[in-house]
């Protein structure tokens, strides 16, 4: 599974990169959920096949990843790579990401 | 007013096979489950008005009937393994999820707010929500810790989780007081808090 963070974008941006990754082979579906922080969308991409490390980057980058989130991944030890908060803590109120919509 | 959706009802094999079967006709659907045509249509249409299928329709006849997100999550048996909600129940889909919790900056009522770097994660054959659990045990060996200021939890398909030694309820925590500093790194055991979904 790929999964995309996309912040302070517009839906209709959000849309168009859909469409985008949407007509990549790799895709078989996409869950697009609205960011716990409410400040963008994650995107979690049902792949085809089954990615390794290097390929799932050169997506990532395709598909218009946050760039930071992949240069901090790229830096990360093994075991934290690739985290999307699907649950969000700050200063004891708790947010969550919100469903909007999954595109076969 | 209309009968709850309850399983085994004619209103819920129609919204299940609608699930398997998206935009199948009124007559398909009442050929698959052999009732009448009327019948179908009716459950068809109580199923659309309550919210449980996303329904779109060109001169007067539907075109396209799904099942919505609110009937997976009321039913998960109609959502895949992937995107099941049913997080009360330890259900083994037979997919490893890795689970973590983890931080940046936290308070501590003795020292204000610290640049403690906190992970914790562990592996689990669910999707259940862990995030009780392992917030806990962080709690129990940093108890200064009032609370989190900024953090997140994320699970995610993880098949390494098959051969790690962190399966729930063992997890794998670091406490970290500064880059070179660590107070905590090893192993704690976590407990079934018997959580909400997240």
């Amino acid at each position: 599974m790929l999964k995309l963070d996309y912040d302070y974008i517009a839906y209709t941006e959000l849309m168009r990169r859909v469409e985008f990754i949407k007509k990549d082979s790799i895709c078989k579906s996409i869950k697009i959920m609205q960011s716990p922080s409410c400040n963008g969308y994650h995107l979690y991409v049902e792949t085809t096949r089954e990615l390794d490390w290097n390929e799932t980057i050169q997506y990532r980058k395709m598909f218009k990843d946050d760039g930071q989130r992949i240069v901090l991944d790229l830096l990360k030890d093994e075991e934290l790579k690739d985290v999307l908060f699907s649950l969000r803590y700050n200063r004891g109120i708790i947010t969550k990401e919100i469903f909007i919509q999954q595109v076969a | 007013m209309f009968k709850a959706v309850n399983r085994d009802t004619q209103k819920f094999r129609v919204l299940e096979y609608l699930n398997e079967f998206p935009n199948s006709s009124n007559k398909e659907i009442a050929e698959a489950l052999n009732i009448p045509l009327n019948s179908a249509r009716g459950r068809k249409s109580e199923l659309d008005k309550e919210g449980f299928l996303d329904t779109e329709k060109e001169k007067g006849k539907t075109v396209r009937a799904v099942a919505t997100e609110k009937a997976k999550t009321e039913f998960p048996e109609l959502s895949d393994d992937e995107f099941a909600r049913d997080d009360f129940i330890d259900r083994d889909d037979g997919i490893w999820y890795k689970k973590l919790l983890k931080t940046g900056t936290t308070t501590s009522n003795k020292w204000g707010k610290t640049s403690l770097k906190i992970e914790i994660y562990t592996f689990e054959k669910n999707d259940k929500c862990r995030f009780d659990s392992l917030l806990d045990a962080v709690i129990s060996k940093v108890p200064e810790v009032q609370y989190i200021d900024d953090g997140g939890y994320s699970s995610s398909r993880d098949s390494s989780g098959e051969f790690s030694p962190f399966q729930f309820e063992s997890a794998y925590l670091v406490v970290k007081t500064s880059e070179t500093s660590t107070f905590y790194d090893g192993a704690v055991t976590l407990t079934d808090t018997n959580e909400t979904p997240c």
